[in-house]
């Protein structure tokens, strides 16, 4: 039996194609692309691969379940359901022990607390601002000149660090200007902001109130100076799925099986 | 979209192109016309509705109409008071809100703006300094405010009286942080006192009669309201357009009035009504439209219904069939969303607001300006937020409430600044609560989509709460 | 630490107030009246957000006095350290401060002091009692009661104290190089957490000191005031909440300016206004009707209320043209040019009435330039660059 979830976000669209046999799942597929303008082209975009990955036609799908901020707009999904319990229940999927799971995303992030079973009992999402997420790191390598992907490597090279003071992306960019003006080192800006990002994070997960293990999921996840700051901030270690960003989109194709 | 709508946009749309004091004067004196009004009336299809729409537009236009001794107020002071002084009263906060609602919160948040205002303050403060400045909100005589819930109607009150030559026709009614007896004595010496004031500058005396008849018309509203509120403990089932929240006035400026009283008495009447039906069993369970349905549930979350006009399409059920009740604390945003909506079509039910607390004791008409001072410091706003926390926490258990919602307003140091304490005291009863960013009504200031998935993830979360 | 004259910063002059063993009561607001603290055989100390706000961030939301989250995290950090927490009534920061304070911290005992907004008779005697109230509090904590001496005696360290933080502000004034801002506002901040009778000792040996050198180092023995416009260095005002930046306040000893007022919750509004007892008998217009030279503690307490009450006044107060007159005032009598306008994010106190004094200096062709700043996080570059560039223009 075959179902399949898909998580259309502001960055990027994943799709997974799920098989439960025996009691036991399999992913057949999964497909991750830029969302770009039109997030209905992109969720049949990546059904449409993520088909053609596995061999399988759409009328093999038991269930297409979306996710994600354009969860609303894909016309033959059978049902839809938020990011939160997706999140929640593809990191149960891995992890079955997890309390706390932090996803950050392209234009959001959020802290969903587990209880015993896995299931979603509250959870946090950043306000408006893009302050704690993934575009903030874009942004600001952008300002740096600094690939993104040098990021974990400048952090656990530099001991120095600048205090980002703002927590407005458009008021960190301007600020990043001015401390390259006044030639402070790019590394230890680097590493500022990690941990004005970080900041933002543990605001929330204290709001919530921190109880491990902790799981983090999202394209943010992949960047190991996030990780590592944050594992520093709550001092305990953080578990990543393999392929964290396809967490949520799982988590839909799970959610896409009738309960046992 | 029905009559009443229709005349509703155009009016909008009128008062959007003429942005001015004396238009809008105008048009509220045609619509104030008894006949206009019965008619504008007629378009409701809740009684409740249709009273509380009449009585606001009277009590607007009478701040209006230059021929009264107009005084602004701020929310939260005893208007029995205005009303036993004749003063027609305005309340610029309530105003600010209904620049949402007209579509023109834009241009006065930007007039704010461009006197340096900051943008960080609520936004219906920031909106009504904004009408005040762009010459929209009527002159006044008086201007009355207290630092009860909050610091800014204090300052933005003080500027509009900068701004009218009244500085010395402003008051502030300072208002104490416990409830106890010097509380009581420092606060009704100062209501004395402004009153007496306000006299002596109106070269009038005061009436204390007048204000036995206005605590008196407080008294009976109380009553009624209360009334109401009992019913709705059992009521699932609603009026058409029917919202607990649009109903402000009646606990602010109307009152002490007997249009207050006769709004109330209306809803109790009304929603008896319907109760009757309920119980007769006329209506299965609810009169919430529901789209969809007719699937069970296939995993531990249900899928959320979101259909309706705006949202495309989603099969899937809708929830148990249980109504899920919900308490809704603060605020709403004033201009079209899909909050209510998403709600709704999920069998979602807001059986009581915050706002419709009836949470002062009787008041003695002999003493008018202590039962005054014991209604004001009564209020869960004033003092520590453990005694809003109190207020929500019974609210919660007597309506037997499934979660709470609390539209968390930007800039609100109360709500906001509460929240967390509010959160973790509801968690130790078990009672989920979400807290819903936002601005009540400046939509740029809010993130729909955001808004929606974190409701919609709060009711999975309620919903998943009966799988087991 | 050198001041740019070379004179020794003032913490090395510090011999005493680490050592007392009196317990420590909290204050934040300078509408606390500190006399009573003291009197009830308590070490005031202010909470000065020292800390960078981290856990505290969990307790508030993200747009909230940066100030009132710092102060939280001090408590989480060592509030062990104090017996009593005094909080007042003042702003909704402070208000939500005790709400959150006292019920995440249940182990520290908090009192709310309610502190009036209106200036007036009903007002005097509605925080007189008060007073009482806060006393009676810390009362309970001490186990002991409050003597008409142990008032009168620590209304005159308090009294003492004011004044030398006075002379000091007419010396930094006077010749703002010779102590240096930095150093001025870093002695305000340790007049508000140091055991006050140590302090006092120790802030009396440093302006003997202080003194002497400027006696030895300038050759003009007059202190000049008032021709600083001769040699063209801008003579500011700065106006604000709670301001304790090291980082701001030396900008402003690297750049060339005078600051001539200063009127901050974190400096003037502290230490203005010295009571006298019986000396405010006729601020209402009429006679005190009690006999002259009768001291009670009701007499105290009715001193103090009014002291506090008419202090130059913070921005949470009813009436702001007071508050436009005082600044008058001070425009007129130190010849101020300029004033630099600094608030904390979020004080909506501080934030509204900028647009009222920003009208005002207007009609009087006063310029004034407006910050706004979160507490233990300050961005230099770009601060330096405006207060360059309005010193530029004025």
């Amino acid at each position: 039996m075959y179902t399949c979830g898909i998580d259309v976000g502001s960055v990027s669209a994943e799709a997974v194609i799920l098989n439960r046999q025996d009691g036991k799942f399999e992913i057949v597929a999964y497909i991750i692309t830029p969302t770009g303008g039109d997030s209905k082209e992109a969720a049949t975009n990546v059904f449409n691969r993520a088909l053609e990955k596995s061999g399988l036609g759409a009328s093999d799908m038991s269930s297409v379940v979306a996710t994600g901020y354009g969860r609303l707009n894909i016309p033959f999904a059978t049902k839809n359901i938020t990011e939160i319990s997706c999140h929640a229940r593809g990191v149960v999927h891995y992890f079955p022990d997890i309390k706390t799971v932090i996803d950050i995303g392209g234009q959001d992030s959020k802290v969903i607390k587990l209880d015993s079973k896995g299931n979603p009992i509250d959870f946090l999402m950043n306000d408006k601002c893009a302050a704690g997420t993934g575009r903030f790191l874009e942004v600001m390598a952008r300002a740096l000149d600094i690939d993104i992907r040098d990021f974990a490597k400048i952090f656990a090279g530099t001991s120095q660090k600048v205090d980002i003071s703002s927590t407005c992306t458009v008021f960190a960019e301007s600020e990043i200007v001015s401390l390259i003006g006044h030639g402070v080192a790019k590394n230890s800006i680097v590493k500022g902001l990690v941990y004005s990002i970080t900041g933002r994070i543990i605001s929330m997960v204290e709001r919530v109130g921190l109880e491990g293990p902790v799981c983090m999921t999202g394209g943010v996840a992949k960047n190991l100076a996030v990780v590592s700051a944050l594992e520093e901030r709550l001092n305990l270690k953080i578990k990543v799925p393999e392929e964290p960003q396809i967490t949520g989109a799982l988590g839909a194709a799970l959610l896409g099986y009738p309960k046992e | 979209m029905g009559i009443a709508e229709n005349i509703k946009e155009n009016l909008k749309l009128k008062i959007q192109n003429n942005l001015d004091r004396n238009y809008i004067r105008n048009i509220l004196r045609i619509i104030g016309k008894r006949p206009v009004l019965a008619a504008y009336g007629a378009t409701f299809s809740s009684r409740s509705d249709k009273y509380l729409n009449i009585a606001t537009i009277k009590s607007i236009s009478c701040s209006y109409n230059p021929k009264n001794t107009v005084a602004y107020g701020s929310l939260f002071l005893p208007y029995e008071m205005f009303h036993a002084l004749d003063l027609a009263p305005f309340l610029p906060e309530v105003m600010g809100g209904f620049t949402g609602g007209l579509g023109i919160a834009d241009r006065t948040l930007k007039e704010a703006s461009a006197r340096w205002y900051t943008p960080d303050l609520c936004t219906f403060h920031r909106s009504a300094s904004g009408a005040v400045e762009l010459d929209i909100f009527p002159v006044p005589n008086f201007l009355i405010c207290s630092n009860l819930a909050c610091d800014a109607a204090q300052k933005t009150f003080y500027m509009d009286a900068k701004k009218f030559g009244l500085e010395d026709n402003y008051y502030l009614i300072d208002t104490p942080y416990d409830n106890d007896e010097s509380s009581i004595k420092y606060l009704a010496a100062q209501l004395e006192s402004v009153s007496v004031d306000i006299c002596r500058k109106s070269g009038k005396k005061l009436d204390i009669r007048k204000f036995k008849k206005a605590i008196r018309l407080s008294n009976e509203f109380r009553q009624w309201a209360i009334k109401a509120s009992d019913i709705r403990k059992e009521l699932c089932m609603y009026p058409k357009g029917f919202d607990g929240l649009n109903f402000i006035l009646p606990f602010h400026g109307l009152a002490g009035t007997k249009d207050a009283v006769d709004v109330y008495k209306t809803m109790y009447f009304e929603l008896n009504g319907f109760l009757k039906k309920q119980k007769r069993g006329n209506i299965k369970n609810t009169g919430i439209r529901r789209i969809g349905g007719g699937w069970t549930s296939v995993s531990n979350v249900n899928s959320i219904n979101i259909n309706n006009n705006n949202l495309s399409s989603s099969s899937g059920n809708a929830g148990s069939d249980k109504v899920k009740k919900i308490l809704w604390l603060h605020l709403k945003p004033y201009y079209n969303n899909n909050l209510f909506n998403l709600l709704e079509n999920n069998n979602y039910k807001v059986v009581f607001e915050e706002i419709s607390n009836v949470y002062w004791p009787v008041l003695d008409p002999e003493k008018p300006f202590e039962s005054l001072a014991i209604k004001m410091l009564s209020h869960p706003l004033n003092g520590s937020v453990q005694n809003r926390v109190n207020a929500i926490l019974k609210m919660a258990k007597d309506f037997n409430v499934d979660g709470v919602i609390m539209f968390a307003h930007w800039g609100c140091r109360h709500s906001n600044g509460g929240a967390r304490i509010i959160k973790d005291s509801l968690k130790e009863q078990d009672i989920p609560m979400l807290l819903l960013d936002g601005d009540c009504l400046n939509k740029n200031n809010s993130s729909e989509g955001q808004m929606l998935t974190r409701l919609q993830g709060f009711m999975e979360i309620v919903d998943a709460r009966y799988q087991y | 630490m050198v001041t740019e004259n070379n004179v020794p910063a003032f913490s090395q002059f510090i011999k005493n107030g680490k050592i007392s063993a009196l317990p420590k009561a909290g204050w934040l607001c300078t509408y606390t009246p500190e006399e009573i603290i003291i009197a009830n055989g308590f070490w005031p100390v202010r909470i000065t957000g020292r800390q960078k706000a981290k856990k505290a961030e969990g307790y508030f939301p993200i747009n909230f006095c940066p100030f009132i989250k710092s102060s939280m995290e001090d408590l989480l950090a060592s509030g062990d350290e104090l017996s009593a927490v005094i909080v007042t009534n003042s702003c909704d920061g402070m208000r939500r401060f005790y709400d959150i304070a006292s019920k995440y911290i249940p182990d520290l005992p908090f009192f709310m002091l309610d502190v009036p907004r209106n200036q007036n008779e009903f007002a005097v005697r509605y925080f007189a009692n008060n007073i009482l109230k806060m006393s009676a509090f810390l009362e309970t904590i001490s186990g002991r009661k409050m003597l008409l001496p142990d008032l009168t005696s620590a209304q005159e360290i308090c009294n003492e104290k004011r004044l030398l933080l006075k002379k000091l502000s007419n010396f930094f004034r006077n010749d703002q190089k010779v102590i240096g801002a930095r150093n001025y506002f870093n002695i305000l901040i340790t007049s508000m957490t140091e055991e006050p009778g140590c302090f006092n000792t120790d802030l009396r040996s440093y302006l003997e000191y202080i003194e002497s050198q400027s006696r030895h180092n300038q050759e003009t023995p007059a202190i000049e005031s008032g021709d600083a416009g001769s040699r063209q260095i801008p003579e500011i005002m700065i106006l604000g909440n709670f301001i304790d930046e090291e980082r701001l306040w030396e900008i402003f000893d690297e750049l060339d300016c005078k600051i001539s007022a200063d009127d901050l919750c974190s400096s003037s509004r502290y230490f203005e206004n010295i009571i006298q007892s019986g000396n405010f008998s006729n601020i209402f217009g009429r006679k005190q009707e009690l006999p002259n030279g009768e001291i009670s503690i009701d007499r105290l307490l009715r001193d103090i209320a009014i002291r506090q009450l008419f202090k130059p006044q913070c921005m949470r107060m009813a009436n702001l043209n007071n508050k436009i007159e005082e600044i008058n005032k001070n425009i007129v009598k130190n010849k101020i040019k300029g004033i630099i306008y600094i608030s904390q994010k979020f004080c909506d106190n501080t934030l509204l009435f900028y647009p009222l004094l920003r009208e005002k200096l207007n009609d009087k062709n006063i310029p004034s330039l407006f910050i706004e700043i979160e507490h233990n996080n300050l961005s230099v570059g770009q601060i330096k660059t405006r207060i360059q560039a309005f010193l530029e223009i004025i």
